[in-house]
Order: C-alpha cells, then sequence, then structure tokens
C-alpha cells in the first residue's frame, strides 16, 4: 500500500503528465489497426519476395536504412526454414559488418525499487508485498561498485524505479557517485540509464552529469494491452506520456536514446512493427536513430502470476525469430540481449541473430552484488534470470566461439555520441572504432582479472587475431593500438581511441 | 563561449582548411562524457587529439597538426567573432 505522502507525489506528477499530454506536439504513431492490416496482407509471403528482403537488409548495413513495415511483417510470417536459415545468416553478416565480431559486455545495477505503478507483470508493483522493496544508500551504492569493478565491470545500465525516493535528484546523485569512485585500477566509465520518462527539464539536468543512453520501454506498443497492464490513475498508465519518453529526452538534447519491448504481453509481430515505427518516428523529429533495442522476455516473478499464465509468451524458437528480424530491420542499431536468457539459448542467439550487447555475472536484486554468492535472492527481484555464468566465465565461452569481448567505453568520452555517432553505425565503420577499443580493453580485463584460462586463449588466440584484422584494415590505428597495448603492460590504463 | 551548433559547424570547416585537418570537431563536458555539439571533416579511424577550449568546451582533430597553439589560438579568436 502506498503511504498519503506517496499517493500525494504520484497525484502530482499525473497532474502535471496529463497536462503534458494535452498539449502534446507529437502525433500518435501506433495505429493498431494499420499494423494488423500490415500482418495480414502479408500473412504468406513469397519465397522470392523474402529472399529479396533479405538482400535489401544486407544493402541496408552500408546506409542505415530501416525496412518497410510490409517487409518487416513479411519476415515476421515465413514459415519455411530454409529461408530462416538465409535470415539468420543475413542477421549475423549485417552485425558483423556494422560492428565486428565483438560483444560489448555490461552489467544492470538495480538502485532503487519502491515504485508508485502497478504493472501487472512486474514484481516490484507497488501492491505485491512478497517482494521486499529496497533503495540503496550511498554506502551500499559504494559496495555494490567495489564488487562490480572487481569484476572487471566497466559499463552498467542503472536501473531505477518510479517513486519519490528515486526523483531526478536521487538519479544524478547516485551516477555522480558511480563516476567518482575507483578501487585500485578499476572503475565505471560510462552509465546508461533505465529509468522512469521525465519531464524535459528533467531530462536536462540529468544530462549534466554525462549518462551514456537512456533507456525507455514501451513494454507492449499494442494500446489495449497497454491498458489492460498499466492500471489507470497510475503515471505508467498514460500510454503516449511514456510512447514520446525519448522524444523530450532528444528535446533536452540527450541524444543516445534507447527503446524496447517487454516480449510476452502482446503478440510479437505487432510489438515487431511498433519498434519500427517508433524507431521511425525518432529519425523523422531528430534525425538520430535508436541507440540500441531490448527485447526482454516475461520471465516468473514471485506473486505475479501474470508472467508464466500470459498467452502470448514467445517460445525460444520464435524469440530467435524476433531477434534476427530486429537486426535486419534496424541495421545501424545496438541489439541487447540480456541474462534473463538461459546460458545454451544466449549462445545460440548471439551465434546467429546478429547480438551486439550482453551482460553477465548479472544479480538483479537491488544490493546483489554485494551478496554475489548468492544467484538469487527471488524476494527482492523484479523477475528471475537464467544464465548465471560469471563474467570470467561468460567471456571464456565468447573467447571459445572466437568473439572479442568488449568493455568499450570510448565514444561518448570522445565526443562520437548523437549524430556524430550514427553515421559511424549507419556507414558500418563504426566496427573500425569497436575493435581497436575491444582489443585495448580486453587487454586491460586479461591483464587485470582473468582467469589462467581466459588470459591464455585472450593473449594466444583473441588479441592476435583481431590485430591482424586491423593491420589489414587500418594500419595506423593498428599501429597506435600496439603502442597502447605495450603502455597498458606496463601498468597505464584507459588506453583508447 | 558560443556553443550552437550552426556556428561552430562553421568554425570546424574553416579550422580543416586553415590547417589541413582531416576533421574538426566540437564537443561539451558532462562528467566522463564528451558531449558532440558540431564538426566537419571525413572520420580517420585514427585516435583524435582533444584540447581544452574555455568552459565546458573541448575540441577534437584529427590528421597532422603542425603548431597546436596556433590551432587553439585561431579557434579561440574564432570564438570571439
Amino acid at each position: 500500500m502506498l503511504t498519503k505522502e506517496e499517493k500525494a507525489w504520484r497525484e502530482v506528477r499525473l497532474n502535471q503528465i496529463l497536462k503534458w499530454e494535452e498539449n502534446c506536439p507529437y502525433e500518435d504513431f501506433i495505429d493498431d489497426e494499420k499494423i494488423w492490416s500490415i500482418i495480414e496482407a502479408k500473412k504468406e509471403p513469397e519465397r522470392q519476395e523474402i529472399l529479396e528482403i533479405i538482400e535489401k537488409a544486407k544493402e541496408n548495413a552500408y546506409t542505415g536504412a530501416m525496412l518497410a513495415p510490409e517487409e518487416v511483417a513479411a519476415l515476421a510470417n515465413t514459415k519455411d526454414p530454409d529461408l530462416w536459415e538465409a535470415i539468420f545468416e543475413a542477421a549475423t553478416w549485417i552485425k558483423n559488418t556494422v560492428y565486428g565480431s565483438r560483444i560489448v559486455l555490461f552489467s544492470p545495477l538495480y538502485i532503487s525499487s519502491p515504485c508508485v505503478n502497478n504493472c501487472a507483470y512486474c514484481g516490484f508493483r507497488q501492491s505485491n508485498e512478497a517482494v521486499k522493496k529496497k533503495t540503496l544508500t550511498m554506502e551500499e551504492l559504494e559496495d555494490e561498485i567495489r564488487v562490480l569493478t572487481g569484476m572487471g565491470q566497466k559499463r552498467l545500465i542503472v536501473v531505477y524505479g518510479e517513486h519519490p525516493v528515486s526523483d531526478v535528484k536521487f538519479m544524478c546523485e547516485t551516477i555522480e557517485k558511480i563516476y567518482s569512485l575507483k578501487f585500485g585500477k578499476g572503475e565505471i566509465r560510462r552509465v546508461n540509464v533505465n529509468a522512469p520518462p521525465l519531464f524535459k527539464e528533467e531530462y536536462e539536468e540529468i544530462k549534466t552529469v554525462g549518462i551514456g543512453t537512456y533507456q525507455v520501454f514501451q513494454e507492449t506498443y499494442h494500446h489495449e494491452t497497454y491498458r489492460r497492464m498499466h492500471p489507470k490513475g497510475t503515471l505508467k498508465g498514460e500510454y503516449k506520456w511514456r510512447l514520446f519518453a525519448l522524444h523530450r529526452a532528444l528535446e533536452a538534447d540527450i541524444d543516445d536514446v534507447a527503446i524496447g519491448v517487454l516480449l510476452g504481453l502482446y503478440d510479437w509481430r505487432f510489438e515487431l512493427l511498433g519498434l519500427l515505427y517508433h524507431a521511425y518516428s525518432l529519425e523523422k523529429e531528430f534525425g538520430v536513430g535508436t541507440h540500441t533495442i531490448s527485447y526482454p522476455r516475461l520471465e516468473p516473478a514471485v506473486n505475479t502470476p501474470i508472467t508464466t499464465k500470459s498467452s502470448y509468451l514467445v517460445s525460444d524458437e520464435d524469440f530467435k525469430k524476433i531477434v534476427a528480424i530486429i537486426r535486419l530491420m534496424c541495421p545501424y542499431t545496438g541489439s541487447i540481449l540480456t541474462a534473463r536468457e538461459p546460458a545454451s539459448l544466449r549462445q545460440e542467439v548471439l551465434k546467429k541473430c546478429g547480438v551486439s550487447q550482453m551482460d553477465a555475472g548479472t544479480r538483479i536484486a537491488v544490493g546483489g552484488y554485494a551478496e554475489m554468492e548468492k544467484e538469487h535472492i527471488p524476494e527482492k527481484q523484479q523477475f528471475m534470470i537464467q544464465d548465471t555464468r560469471s563474467l570470467d566465465e561468460f567471456i571464456l565461452d565468447l573467447c571459445r566461439e572466437g568473439y572479442l569481448p568488449s568493455f568499450c567505453t570510448a565514444c561518448y568520452r570522445e565526443g562520437r555520441t548523437g549524430d556524430n555517432f550514427m553515421p559511424l553505425a549507419k556507414h558500418a565503420t563504426v566496427k573500425n572504432f569497436c575493435i581497436a577499443n575491444g582489443i585495448l580493453t580486453f587487454k586491460e580485463y586479461l591483464l587485470d582479472y582473468a582467469s589462467p584460462e581466459v588470459k591464455e586463449l585472450g593473449e594466444k588466440v583473441i588479441i592476435p587475431e583481431y590485430l591482424k584484422w586491423l593491420e589489414d584494415n587500418i594500419p595506423r590505428a593498428a599501429e597506435r593500438v600496439k603502442e597502447l597495448l605495450k603502455r597498458e603492460e606496463k601498468g597505464e590504463r584507459d588506453c583508447h581511441l | 563561449m558560443r556553443k550552437d551548433k550552426k556556428f561552430l559547424k562553421m568554425l570546424a570547416e574553416e579550422a580543416c582548411r586553415e590547417f589541413g585537418l582531416k576533421r574538426v570537431y566540437f564537443a561539451e563536458v558532462l562528467g566522463k562524457r564528451r558531449h558532440f555539439l558540431a564538426g566537419a571533416g571525413e572520420v580517420t579511424f585514427e585516435p583524435p587529439q582533444s584540447a581544452k577550449l574555455s568552459g565546458d568546451l573541448v575540441v577534437f582533430w584529427e590528421g597532422e597538426l603542425k603548431n597546436k597553439d596556433v590551432f587553439l589560438k585561431f579557434l579561440r579568436k574564432g570564438q570571439m567573432k
């Protein structure tokens, strides 16, 4: 139950939100009927049509163009297994063409779980008394960062509930605190944010502390489903407020924004088109695409029956298709696959669906990293995670498959943000930076944190292989990387291009 | 310091021409983030050099620069226009 103060805070904010919606300068770009008519019209696509869409998607990797809604619907309705193999091959090709074979690593960090919303699928909903809500103190936050940096992590997504205890001021204070901490050679260099939608003035405030990307997931783009999942009278109940959350962020000049859906709430084909229309709208209004797309699936949460009973739960087979289609429809975007998914499925999706970012060694309870030996603390978690490999175990698996594990945070610290970053991703040249900085950050990991097995594989196979790629493609950058590797061996850190 | 993007883009174009640089761009310092404002030229994929101009404004450049002091003086003077 919310306290009187919490209710009052919610009411004031809700009124401000309603006022914003009344004067909203944007048209709702999600037309449910139109989306369904597109999906229906492309119910049985011809083989030749799919092959042509695949070719077009590959060409788009060099221009940053996105597929049309009809083309995405056709892919989503494809049934022929041979065509699916061709789609998976294309997804891998596009990802490697744009970003190279590097996988960027990050950790989610839950900072607060109290929330005034009551979303049907969320373990942190205010009415769920089976989950203990908690907000980290500054001391506890420091403990979490000590553990995370001790693992070798450099990049976080911090997560906040929508509540007066975790308002913008608190968000700024905690992010500044994270950036200020240094434990030996360990430090966090990039903090991305997953938090509730804000007003433009609030985004301007959070921009000043130097965040990476601001994520807001629509959860579902289907209006009626959204209404059922997010009760009226709660802040999250306002569809339009959330739909344009990132438009307001861009108005405030936060130019790296990220979208996502929670798969399992509604038909995944509809959600794919919702993501596409969202990316279109950001392009149209601001000329900057979405930095990443996330596609978490519903996972069981304590005392949250819908997470196992929804009639739209997504199977593993469909999940692979969704991730691959996202890569084809929006070739330039980062694609985030989280530890919600089991290890074996993650390895498969990694290999065939064009993923570019993954988390590992993840703990999602508030304060969970300080209790590292416990893989799960269900009564403190929003949902359950499935991949419980440690960061080092995960890196070993990446290396065995020939990927370059990357802790790179260089772009946003070298001014390659917003429309200075997007052309690199849209013209498939960002990999030139990704590989160079991936090598340098992986070397740091090998020097400071790696197990003997990872160290051996990294030094003998992965680094030489990717240095060779760099020598063949950008010889002057390769020379510079070699110099910087020597400096890292002598103890210098944070060398990057 | 002037931070309007149109002006900075023109200044970057001028600086590229004047100093034979491949690329020049400006960014605002926000904590660890260097927030892109405007720039000109082509990316070389070689490490950019950077220097503080004034306040929270930094300049990045790619290509060979013979005299950094003259370059920074040029930009600061340009900022005064």
